[in-house]
């Protein structure tokens, strides 16, 4: 992994961030704020939820700034944090909730139903489009949160095997088999109610 | 080629075998229906991902610094106060152990332990500590201190 170019100031920022300065801290949020945004956002998938996230995403990246060596770029580190952040919080969400449309109950399935049946209308592309939109959202929601952490990454933020397997810390191999479960699931929940309506 | 197969090659999107696929899917409603629906789940996906992210909030950098600033000032404080207060103990634990072994210790000519040799003693060699403290019993008042006027003879 690339470390951050020797005349970028960012490395300068993170080592007075080390030694607990706030104003290069500030720095580096703003550089790297709107990527955690969108990662956060896309995992979390709530946006009255986000700002919090990425707040307490923040936090933790400074807190753990000192265990950084310049190892990997620091944006690929603070990913990490995220990632992990964002899995902890999905897991707390999910709680009390159930998983896919085929674990759900006969009421969940209804809603889900109804939701999607809501917006079917002259059955044109777009229409077809914003309906398939509402109910792979409403999927992946339910969806597990190791299932929900490589699906966002790979469909969302259409990153590479590898560049997931770099800030998972897998192997290329397991995020594809990975990948290939919770696309295979997903697909199976979408075919179910796709046989329903 | 097998429908498990052909799925397979469906959702992991590697494009392999791209002409088999099709030929099996020309040939097979459920596989077919199967990769309609990959389509469409895909489609979905991808608007999703074209939802426009949220926008940090004004001043979110400089919130979120701050905020680390203050907790970080606070747990300096409390850090410090903790410091301090645990010197104290220290120093009172220290000062605590050092009288006591004084106590202990030092004081074999003190009032404390004088007393305590004096009843040792008296309880070894009772004449001796009886003549110290009572000089009566020793024979010197009757040997050097008291004088008998002699009585003359002749009366």
């Amino acid at each position: 992994m690339a470390s951050a170019r020797n005349d970028d100031p960012e490395v300068e920022w993170i080592r007075r961030t080390q030694r607990g300065d706030g104003d290069a801290y500030a720095l580096l949020i703003e550089r790297y704020q709107r990527r955690t945004f969108s990662l956060v956002y896309r995992m979390v998938g709530r946006r009255e939820e986000v700002e919090e996230v990425a707040q307490e995403v923040f936090v933790k990246a400074f807190l753990a700034i000192g265990s950084y060596h310049f190892e990997a770029s620091f944006g690929t580190w603070l990913m990490r944090i995220a990632i992990n952040h964002c899995y902890d919080h999905l897991r707390r969400r999910r709680a009390s909730r159930l998983t896919y449309f085929s674990e759900m109950s006969n009421e969940s399935q209804q809603n889900v139903e109804a939701g999607a049946e809501s917006q079917q209308a002259s059955g044109s592309q777009l229409e077809l489009d914003l309906q398939n939109r509402e109910l792979a959202q409403k999927l992946l929601e339910r969806a597990s949160p190791d299932d929900r952490v490589i699906l966002t990454l790979k469909e969302l933020e259409d990153l590479s095997v590898e560049e997931i397997a770099a800030l998972t810390k897998l192997k290329p191999s397991t995020v594809k088999v990975r990948l290939h479960r919770a696309r295979k699931r997903l697909q199976s929940d979408f075919e179910r109610w796709g046989r329903r309506r | 080629m097998r429908c498990r197969r052909v799925r397979q090659l469906i959702i992991d999107e590697s494009g392999g075998q791209a002409s088999e696929v099709a030929q099996h899917l020309a040939g097979c409603r459920a596989c077919s229906s199967y990769s309609d629906h990959w389509d469409q789940l895909r489609r979905g996906l991808r608007r999703i991902a074209a939802d426009p992210v949220p926008e940090p909030s004004w001043g979110f950098a400089q919130r979120v610094s701050r905020h680390l600033q203050e907790a970080l000032g606070m747990e300096r404080t409390s850090e410090a106060f903790l410091e301090r207060t645990g010197r104290r103990f220290v120093y009172a634990a220290l000062l605590a152990t050092v009288v006591l072994f004084l106590v202990l210790l030092v004081p074999r000519t003190s009032p404390v332990r004088s007393s305590g040799a004096a009843v040792e003693m008296e309880l070894t060699q009772p004449e001796t500590s009886a003549a110290q403290n009572y000089p009566l019993f020793s024979g010197q008042f009757l040997a050097n201190d008291f004088e008998f006027a002699a009585q003359p003879e002749g009366n």
